[in-house]
Order: C-alpha cells, then structure tokens, then sequence
C-alpha cells in the first residue's frame, strides 16, 4: 500500500466514535497522527509499536503494521484489534436470538441451543468484519448484500439435528429485504444511540473525569504514587470504560427491541410471500 | 395553599424531567429487569412441571405463533387448548409438526395451571 495514506478517511472506531486521522503538515514529517501513534503513510507503518502487542497474536512479526498489512481487507483505526468487528456482530446476532426465543416462552437453557439460526451468525460476523471501520457507502452496500444472503439461505438448528431452507421465488428475497430494511430503520430509530447513552451516563457519575478522580484517590489511599505514565493510563482505560459502556448499552437496547418484534416480522413475511 | 400548590407542580415537573433526562437508562433498566422475569420464570417452569406436574388431554386450535429466527422457513407452531377446573389454557405448542384438531396430552402444575407444556 505504497503512499495509500490514511488521511482525510473517517474511521469508524470500535468505540464508536468517529474520528478524522489528522496529517501532520507543519514539520514536513509525512505523518499521520492517529488515536495513539504516528503513521507514515509512504512506508505504510506505524513509527511506533502497538498498544496492545502484547495481548494480540502479532508480536510474532511485527507491532508496527496497521490492519495486519492489508487496510483493504481489514480495518482497525485504533490499531488494537482489526478482527473485533466480527467477533462483536456475531455475539450481538446470537444474543438477539437467545432473547427472541426466551420471548417465544423458551426456558433457558433451550433458548441458548434450539431454533438458532446459524447462518444469520456466520453472515452478521461477515458483516461486522467487512463493516468496522467502513465508510458509510460501503456499509449500506455490504448490509444490503447481508440481508439479501440472509433472506435467500437459511441454516438452523432444531432437535433433529440442522434444518436448511432456501427462498427460490426471487420475488420473496425483495419483499423480504424491504421488510428486514424497514424494521431494522424503526428498531434503529427506537433505541437510544451510544452518545445518548455516554450523556445520561455522565449524568449519574459514570464519565471519564469522576472515574479517574475515584481510581486515583483509591491509588493514594494505598499509599501509591500516581506518576505522569499511570495518571494517562488511568485516563485512558477509563475513556474506553465509559465509552465501552454507552456501546454496549446501546446495542443491547436495539437488538433487544428487535428480539421483541422478529417474531412478528416473520409472520408479516410468511403472509405476504407468494 | 397557592405556594403548596406550586412546589407540588414544580416537583411533578422536575420529576418528569429527570425521567425524560435519564430514559436510556430507564429503557435498559426495564429491559433487564423483563428479560429476568422471563428466565426466571421459564425457570420456575421447568421445576414445578419436572417435580409437581399432573396429565390433561388437549386439543389443537387454530393459532399461529411465528418462531423469532427463521428469516427463509418463516415457521411457526399451533397453540393447544386445555381446561382445568372449569377454567380453559391456552398455550404455544413449540412443535412445528403439530395440526389443527390434534389431540395432545399436556402436562400442568396443578397449583397454577399456567405453567403448562406438551407432555
């Protein structure tokens, strides 16, 4: 990705927050600065390692890459974790549907197994992976090509073992695609978005300032000293915990006002089809 | 009184505000709290009707109910009719293969007749 750059580009990050990765123009160094390092877009290397090196699989060659050397495939504007997307849509997928069949009267343990589609898990994970990070045109296009897959094949489990279904009127898929689209606008627009939730969060105490204030008086109570390096690592974690928070909060309103209405929607769907 | 009157409009208001302040925490507040009456619940369930549980026979009515997770099969299950003590149950079958005017034998807790299942 010879001179590829990353400037200009707003990042999705995996907090949620939208952020322009700054070029750094003045001192002629050719460098972008990011959340927490410099990144020459002509080498197309980070100038320093990963946050988070140690915790990933990846120090085995090397912290200084960016999106696993392939920012096409990949996207990863903090530069801690380029697969989380994936990993993060198909949980939420699996979750939804855990809470849709306990609605359905399922106890809890049959909820967790039975009636799971898992085809809906492997092409939410595929989205999320596609999508983290993504601008907002390829975001419309690879969710759209989701739904559609999704409206077409079907793989679920049931106490014989897999069902497999596949939708061969393409009538149908359209419908079905328009019907998915419409409920997932409204349950959108029903669920309180993760900025919503980080301001009324911040309103009872949960906000960056007062959970640094806590942590460091804690640390002092100890009789510890909290020099310049742990006082911006304090700060930091506590930004991603608040932030984390509100992200989580916010998915788990929407996939839970969508867990309430499938069942409907699948019953719209099945009176409609031809 | 008109002073009276006042604060108690004022704290009317403010509590509305507070409740339109903090309605993201209020909305997952109440999805918690649904969500565990539902497990707690489905839990209860399945003790009293392994432990307590007495046999009716049933009918198969005419009433759909959509399973949540089928986007292409779309499936959904018939609900069964019972009646205990002059009073009639209905309930979701959960079994796809199930007709109208099947009979089924259910099982119920006798104590609460609403905690029912296909036997």
């Amino acid at each position: 990705m010879f001179n590829q750059g990353t400037s200009g580009k707003n990042f999705q990050g995996k907090e949620g927050k939208s952020f322009k990765v700054e070029r750094q123009e003045e001192l002629g160094l050719n460098v972008d600065m990011t959340k927490f390092r410099m990144y020459d877009y002509a080498l197309g290397r980070f100038t320093s390692i990963d946050p988070l090196a140690d915790a990933n699989p990846q120090e085995s060659w090397t912290p200084y890459q960016y999106a696993y050397n392939n920012p096409i495939r990949y996207n990863d504007p903090y530069g801690d974790c380029p697969l989380c997307g994936a990993v993060i849509g198909a949980a939420v997928d699996y979750g939804t549907q855990v809470a849709g069949n306990l609605i359905k009267g399922k106890s809890f343990t049959d909820a967790l197994t039975e009636d799971i589609s898992l085809s809906s898990i492997a092409i939410s994970a595929g989205e999320g992976f596609l999508t983290s990070g993504a601008s907002v045109m390829k975001k419309v296009i690879v969710s759209g090509i989701a739904t559609i897959v999704d409206n077409t094949v079907e793989v679920k489990t049931s106490s014989d073992g897999l069902d497999v279904n596949v939708e061969t009127n393409p009538g149908n898929v359209v419908k079905n695609v328009v019907v998915d689209g419409v409920s997932d606008l409204t349950t959108g627009g029903l669920a309180p978005s993760s900025k919503t939730v980080k301001k009324q969060l911040s309103k009872v105490g949960v906000n960056k300032g007062e959970i640094t204030k806590k942590t460091k008086k804690i640390i002092k109570g100890l009789d510890g000293k909290v020099s310049g390096n742990l006082n911006m690592k304090i700060k930091t974690t506590s930004e991603k915990f608040v932030n984390g928070t509100a992200n989580t909060l916010s998915t788990v309103s929407e996939s839970a006002i969508k867990a309430t209405t499938n069942a409907k929607k699948e019953e719209i769907k099945k009176k409609t089809n031809n | 009184m008109q002073k009276k009157k006042k604060l108690k409009r004022k704290q009317t208001t403010n509590i509305l505000i507070r409740i339109k302040e903090r309605w993201t925490l209020i909305l997952f507040a109440l999805i918690i709290v649904y969500f565990s009456v539902l497990i707690i619940k489905g839990e209860l369930k399945e003790y009293f009707l392994n432990n307590y549980s007495e046999i009716a026979k049933g009918v198969v009515i005419n009433e759909r109910n959509y399973f949540p997770n089928g986007k292409v099969s779309n499936s959904f299950s018939y609900s069964y009719k019972f009646s205990f003590n002059e009073y009639i149950y209905i309930n979701d079958s959960q079994n796809k293969s199930l007709k109208i005017g099947d009979t089924v034998l259910i099982e119920f807790y006798p104590n609460y007749p609403t905690f029912n299942r296909l036997k």
